[in-house]
């Protein structure tokens, strides 16, 4: 943590740390703070006066089944965008894995999804889903499927949720064929001689010994389908068709800032922050230590 | 690989190329719709392969924008976005070097306060704690400007630790034959620990750079007035300005511009990239 | 002129003191090697002569100035580190002029100094290369250089050469102790190689602990050891030491194989340890008046000798024999010349 060799004692590293420690209690303790106490308060509609109810806020929360419902779609949001850009991502990465040369091409020619915004990557998805426009929806139409996630909540989920998939392919890819590519070739040249197959010796050697690394980016994952997918849902569906793909952090936006309702909007920023601590807990401690061979 | 049987890399090298070819093809579709005239462009089915007005989108789009009123043209949005992740990116790198420095070479009083302060902003992301940094922001006066729109991201717990990290691995020896060469603590930070950390810095600008370039939440907030539009969330204005009747290839044109510089950047500089990538996680 | 002078040095780390009062004199151009166990403190002296560790209580001076609370750079001191300590995205050059340009010497000074360390150290095809473009020897050619360079009063080494392969290092030590010479600095050195300590010292001093154990020549260090540490931390393989009794008039029992010979002037009476080296023993393959009969281990051949791993009595016992000696084979007897049998009080550790 320290340099066993270090400066002495002085108002310097005081000088150093203050810019980013400002910072940091300007906008991101006092803000929390902030949030957690407005998240016990209740104003009346025109912001005048307010009340301090505890925990009432969080009682109406979980008691409101649009805000259940939210939470529950979002849980079930991020696992299918975790679950589809892991598995897509782990499967090209077993590919370019064996073509050992040309893996880096393929890698360059993958990773720039990475670099778009998520409101650039819902509209490129959302344009050629267009419902009187869009390619895919007009080739869709062809096989007589009719496609308008203006008014259908499931395939507005179904558009997001590719969007989303679409552009995290490319971190997950990245990482796992990194870790791919670190397991020892010997371990694979004993297998094979063992006589296992390519296929056999994906499961047994190569995937087991990435486990560190699908956890990490399982986790990673989660954090993106919570937080980083506004833009996303903003572009395509803005939360709708009736509310059929808000998920939570979109919620506290609509909430604060088209609702005006301080209280429950911070009381969800309250549950957001919980969630994220949570994570990142589980980050640190569970799977740091368990999941590393 | 250990068999030799190109059977087993032709079907890779096929899966892979389907696999890029999926990837890129919502870019091709919106390149394409970059390059035909906004009539062509309201018939559908769309066109999937290049017309001649790429060149004359491209201009209308950096110098006119929609042509409605309250429109801003790509070249201004494209300038604000620019300085903006400039900003962020330079921001959070300066600010986070001097803290890891003070942090990992002084021993001084609330040292692991300070430490676990910074560690605090990584469970606080702009998106759980929006509306009272929103409320901050305009009590100082910072709405629709480019202090309100980078200091609020500009704390780093994750730069933070990276150049912790990198710090730690330089020797102890260097600081020693540094404080007899007579270097000071601020000599030995510019003389000897940026130098070494160089590749460090800018593998980090590349990733903050895209950071701060993709930024949405958090400008959609901040600016109201029209010069402060950033490209990436001029995107959704352009989307909600044509409700009815969409000008598809402006909007894509300007899709396009938003989406090449941070792309140029990753494909350009794939090495930092990888390493600032891969750097920040551990 | 530069001596230095390290008077009652004591050093703690909160409530552990490590240095417990260290003296020692060093007189101007002295090559003072500070040898001893990893742990005994050594590396800690030298940084507290070099201004990198504070000094807890005690004075330390360089020339006629105490140096306690002066910063390392106005000390006049230049100090070559184990791992070298270059600065790894500097060239070679820029290595060595950096702390000259941190005194703000003008540029043809510097240009001229470093220059002249370069051709004295063989450095000069390689100027403008960055340590990692460079090979081990040449890297502690250029640690040497920056130390040079600085004109210092009093050279400081922290274990050079541990990270050299041993013919370098054999080279490296003529070397250093060449230039030590021509630019008549006094030099102190740290190592925990007793062959290092041995070849290059002036004057040896022995740490232990915390403790000096013994300063002197190398010819006294090793002749005249003054404590049972000394005694076994120098020479290789170290002096044998057998326990038993001495009876104050000219004789050593030692338990299963009975009396031998030592000096008369030995008044000492009761458990002490009886000390030979290796190389000191006669060895006959017969029994004769005064010889002791030894049990034949094992032999390590070294081309240049041999050394016998034997068995005195019940004690371990070791014996190096010059090639130029048949190795007897049935039967195998040693005497103990007299002056160079040594004894210790066990108790003390201290030489009898």
């Amino acid at each position: 943590m320290l340099k066993r060799v270090h400066f002495g004692p002085s108002w310097l590293p005081f000088a150093l740390v203050a810019p980013q420690i400002l910072i940091t209690l300007v906008f991101f303790m006092w803000p929390a703070a902030q949030a957690v106490y407005q998240s016990f308060l209740i104003e009346d509609a025109f912001g005048l006066s307010s009340e301090f109810v505890w925990l009432d806020n969080f009682y109406e929360l979980f008691a409101d089944d649009i805000y259940l419902n939210t939470f529950f779609r979002t849980g079930y949001f991020s696992l299918l965008v975790a679950g589809s850009s892991l598995s897509i991502a782990l499967f090209l990465a077993a590919m370019a894995d064996r073509v050992v040369k040309a893996a880096l091409v393929y890698r360059t020619l993958l990773i720039w999804p990475y670099a778009v915004a998520p409101v650039l990557a819902g509209t490129l998805w959302l344009f050629m889903f267009d419902p009187t426009l869009g390619i895919i929806s007009y080739l869709l139409d062809q096989f007589g499927y009719d496609w308008n996630h203006k008014l259908r909540g499931g395939q507005a989920m179904g558009l997001v949720v590719m969007a989303a998939t679409w552009k995290q392919i490319s971190y997950n890819f990245l990482f796992f064929l990194a870790a791919m590519q670190s397991v020892p070739k010997s371990l694979l040249e004993a297998a094979a001689i063992d006589g296992a197959g390519p296929a056999r010796r994906f499961w047994t050697i190569v995937f087991p010994l990435i486990t560190p690394t699908t956890f990490f980016l399982l986790v990673v994952n989660i954090v993106y389908a919570f937080f980083d997918t506004f833009g996303i849902i903003h572009a395509v569906t803005e939360g709708g068709p009736a509310g059929q793909t808000t998920i939570l952090v979109y919620k506290v936006f609509t909430d604060g800032f088209i609702g005006l309702d301080l209280g429950g909007s911070a009381a969800q920023s309250v549950i957001l922050m919980a969630i994220v601590i949570l994570i990142t807990v589980v980050q640190f401690r569970y799977i740091e230590k368990k999941v590393d061979y | 690989m250990i068999e030799n049987r190109p059977i087993v890399s032709i079907v890779s090298h096929i899966v892979l190329i389907i696999g890029v070819l999926i990837v890129g093809f919502p870019v091709w579709i919106t390149f394409v719709a970059a390059s035909h005239d906004a009539l062509r462009m309201t018939q559908a089915p769309i066109p999937l392969w290049p017309g001649p007005y790429f060149f004359d989108n491209l201009k209308d789009a950096l110098f006119v924008g929609l042509g409605g009123s309250g429109s801003q043209s790509a070249g201004l949005m494209l300038f604000n976005s620019f300085v903006m992740a400039m900003v962020i990116a330079l921001g959070k790198i300066s600010v986070s070097l001097l803290s890891a420095f003070a942090i990992v070479y002084f021993k001084f009083p609330f040292r692991m306060g300070f430490f676990w302060m910074i560690f605090l902003t990584l469970m606080l992301p702009v998106e759980v704690r929006i509306l009272p940094t929103f409320e901050v922001v305009a009590n100082l006066g910072m709405l629709n400007s480019f202090s309100g729109l980078t200091l609020p991201l500009i704390a780093s717990a994750t730069a933070t630790f990276m150049f912790r990290q990198t710090f730690l691995t330089v020797p102890d020896e260097l600081l020693e034959a540094a404080r007899i060469d007579g270097a000071g603590p601020m000599r030995f930070f510019f003389d000897i620990l940026l130098p070494m950390s160089r590749t460090n810095i800018a593998a980090l600008f590349v990733i903050l750079f895209i950071y701060g370039w993709n930024q949405y939440l958090w400008p959609l907030l901040i600016t109201t007035d029209q010069s402060m539009v950033t490209i990436v969330m001029g995107i959704k204005e352009m989307l909600e300005a044509g409700e009815s009747l969409q000008q598809w290839n402006r909007i894509m044109m300007t899709t396009l511009l938003a989406m090449l510089p941070p792309v140029l950047v990753v494909v350009g500089m794939q090495k930092l990239f990888v390493k600032g990538l891969t750097e920040t996680e551990k | 002129m530069a001596q230095v002078s390290i008077v009652d040095v004591k050093k703690s780390y909160g409530s552990i003191e490590v240095l417990h009062g260290i003296d020692v004199e060093i007189a101007h151009g002295e090559f003072i090697v500070i040898v001893g166990p990893s742990g005994c403190g050594k590396s800690t002296l030298l940084r507290m002569v070099a201004g990198l560790e504070s000094v807890t209580s005690g004075e330390i001076s360089i020339g006629e100035r105490v140096v306690n609370d002066v910063e390392p750079k106005d000390r006049d001191i230049a100090m070559v580190f184990q791992n070298y300590a270059l600065y790894p995205h500097m060239s070679v050059y820029n290595n060595m002029a950096y702390g000259l340009k941190l005194m703000k010497l003008s540029k043809e000074e510097i240009n001229t100094r470093v220059d002249k360390a370069a051709e004295l150290l063989q450095l000069e095809d390689f100027l403008q290369r960055r340590p990692r473009e460079l090979s081990g020897g040449q890297r502690q050619r250029v640690a040497m250089g920056r130390a040079i360079v600085r004109d210092p009063a009093v050279f400081l080494f922290d274990e050079p050469l541990s990270n050299l392969d041993a013919k370098l290092r054999n080279q490296m030590r003529i070397e250093i102790r060449k230039l030590q010479r021509d630019l008549d600095v006094t030099a102190i050195y740290v190592t925990h190689d007793q062959v290092e300590a041995m070849t290059m010292a002036d004057r040896i001093v022995v740490l232990n602990d915390g403790y000096v154990e013994q300063i002197g020549t190398p010819s006294e260090i090793y002749h005249t050891p003054e404590s049972v540490f000394v005694a076994s931390f120098m020479g290789a393989p170290p002096m044998n030491l057998v326990s038993g009794n001495a009876n104050g008039k000219g004789k050593f029992t030692i338990e299963g194989l009975g009396d031998i010979d030592i000096p008369k002037d030995y008044s000492f009476t009761g458990k002490a340890l009886f000390g030979i080296r290796p190389e000191s023993v006669e060895i006959f393959s017969k029994q004769s008046k005064g010889s002791y009969p030894l049990e034949l281990e094992l032999v390590e051949e070294l081309g240049a000798g041999r050394i016998l791993h034997t068995r005195l009595g019940n004690e371990t016992f070791t014996v190096h024999m010059p090639h130029t000696d048949e190795l007897p084979t049935n039967g195998l007897f040693v005497k103990f010349p007299e002056n160079a049998i040594h004894l210790f009080d066990p108790k003390s550790g201290k030489r009898l």
